[in-house]
C-alpha cells in the first residue's frame, strides 16, 4: 500500500508561479550539514541523522537547501486557502528549495515541538509540488519516487516521520511546499 | 527486460578491479572537447554545485570478462563501449549525455544504448532518462535509451553506493 496518497491539485486556487516569483530572489533560511547550526542538545535526532550520513561517507559538499516561510517570505494567504481547501489547521509550513547540484540526504523531519503537535489532534502531513515539471527535480520517499509532478499536485503522507530525500540533477531551482497540519 | 538470470551482478561488483576512474570532477579540462564544453556551459549557466558532481567509472578491462559476451548475446548487439559507473552517497551525475568514443563515428549504423541496474535497490538511488525515472528497481533491470545520445542523469541520496552497467552496441 502506498504511503503517500494523492489528494488533489491546487493550481486552480493558488497561483504557485507567483509564490515562487516572490521567494526566488530572497535568501531564505539556509540549511547545511554544519553541526554547529543544528540544535543537537535539544533534539538528539539531528545528531543521529548526521551520524548516519557520516557513517555512509555521504558527500557533505552536496547538502544544502533553503527554507522559506509564509508571512516572512511569501504571502500567508496561500496557507489560508489551503486550510480551507483541505479542512485542516496549520502547525508548520516551509517551502523547501533545492538548487542544481544539491540535495537533502535520506532523513525524516524531526521537530523540537513534536510532543506539542500530538496534543493538538490528528496530525496530517502534506507536500505540494509548486513548480512546473522540470528535468532532474526528484523527491524519493521510501519505496516511492516523485518526478514530473504537475504544478499544484498535493500529497498526504501516511506518517509525518516517513523517510525521504530530495535532489536536483537538473538545471533550475526546485521548490516543494511542506505542510504539517492537524484536524 | 531483466538480465539477472544470465549475469551474477553481485559477483561482477565484488570483482571489479580498482582504481575506478573519477569522471566529471575537472570541468576545467572539458573545454578541450566541444561537446563537453556544451554540457559544462549548461551546468555553469544553471549555477550547478560542481562539488556534488562525482561519478567513478570502471572500464571493460576492470570488469569480469564474461560480461561483454553475455550482454552481446542477450541484446543481440556487437559491443562498442561499456563501463560500470559508481555513484557514492551524496553524489550525482547531472543532466548530460555520453559521447566520447570516436569509434562510434565509424560504425555502419547508429548504435543502441542500454543501462542496467546492477546493485540492489536502496532508498535514494535514482536514474532518469529524459522524462522517465527509474526507482525501486530490480537487479538486472535494463533501461533502453531512445538513442545513444539521450540526455540522462543519476543521483544517490541514500546511504550505500549505487552501481550501473552501461552498454553501447550495434
Amino acid at each position: 500500500m502506498s504511503k503517500v496518497k494523492f489528494v488533489g491539485n491546487s493550481a486552480d486556487i493558488i497561483d504557485w508561479n507567483k509564490v515562487v516569483a516572490e521567494v526566488i530572489d530572497k535568501p531564505g533560511k539556509l540549511v547545511t550539514a554544519d553541526r554547529s547550526k543544528w540544535k543537537m542538545d535539544s533534539n538528539p535526532v539531528y545528531g543521529e541523522l548526521v551520524d548516519l550520513w557520516e557513517r555512509a561517507n555521504f558527500n557533505f559538499d552536496s547538502i544544502k537547501w533553503i527554507n522559506y516561510y509564509p508571512g516572512q517570505d511569501f504571502d500567508s494567504e496561500v496557507i489560508v486557502k489551503l486550510e480551507n481547501l483541505l479542512k485542516v489547521k496549520t502547525i508548520k509550513v516551509w517551502l523547501a528549495r533545492i538548487d542544481p547540484g544539491w540535495c537533502t540526504p535520506w532523513h525524516w523531519d524531526t521537530d523540537d515541538n513534536e510532543e506539542e503537535w500530538n496534543k493538538l489532534g490528528n496530525t496530517r502531513r502534506f507536500m505540494i509540488f509548486i513548480d512546473p515539471p522540470a528535468v532532474g527535480h526528484i523527491l524519493a520517499m521510501e519505496e516511492q519516487c516523485f518526478y514530473n509532478e504537475a504544478i499544484g499536485n498535493m500529497y498526504e503522507w501516511s506518517d509525518y516521520k516517513l523517510w525521504h530525500a530530495g535532489t536536483n540533477v537538473g538545471l533550475t531551482p526546485k521548490f516543494i511546499l511542506h505542510w504539517m497540519t492537524y484536524d | 527486460m531483466n538480465c539477472s538470470n544470465i549475469i551474477d551482478w553481485k559477483h561482477v561488483i565484488d570483482t571489479l578491479k580498482d582504481p575506478a576512474v573519477p569522471a566529471y570532477i575537472k570541468p576545467e579540462e572539458w573545454s578541450m572537447k566541444k561537446d563537453y564544453n556544451e554540457i559544462h556551459k549548461l551546468w555553469m549557466d544553471a549555477n550547478m554545485n560542481i562539488a556534488g558532481v562525482r561519478v567513478f567509472n570502471y572500464e571493460p578491462f576492470q570488469i569480469d570478462d564474461n560480461v561483454v559476451p553475455a550482454m552481446e548475446k542477450f541484446l543481440g548487439l556487437t559491443h562498442v563501449e561499456s563501463w560500470i559507473s559508481r555513484i557514492d552517497p551524496g553524489c550525482m551525475a547531472p543532466y548530460h549525455w555520453d559521447f566520447d568514443n570516436p569509434a562510434i563515428a565509424t560504425l555502419p549504423r547508429e548504435p543502441k544504448r542500454y543501462s542496467v541496474h546492477i546493485s540492489e535497490f536502496s532508498f535514494g538511488h535514482v536514474f532518469i532518462v529524459d522524462n522517465r525515472i527509474c526507482y525501486n528497481f530490480q537487479v538486472g533491470d535494463i533501461v533502453e535509451f531512445s538513442n545513444f545520445r539521450e540526455w540522462h542523469a543519476g543521483a544517490n541520496m541514500g546511504l550505500v553506493p549505487k552501481y550501473m552497467y552501461h552498454f553501447i552496441g550495434y
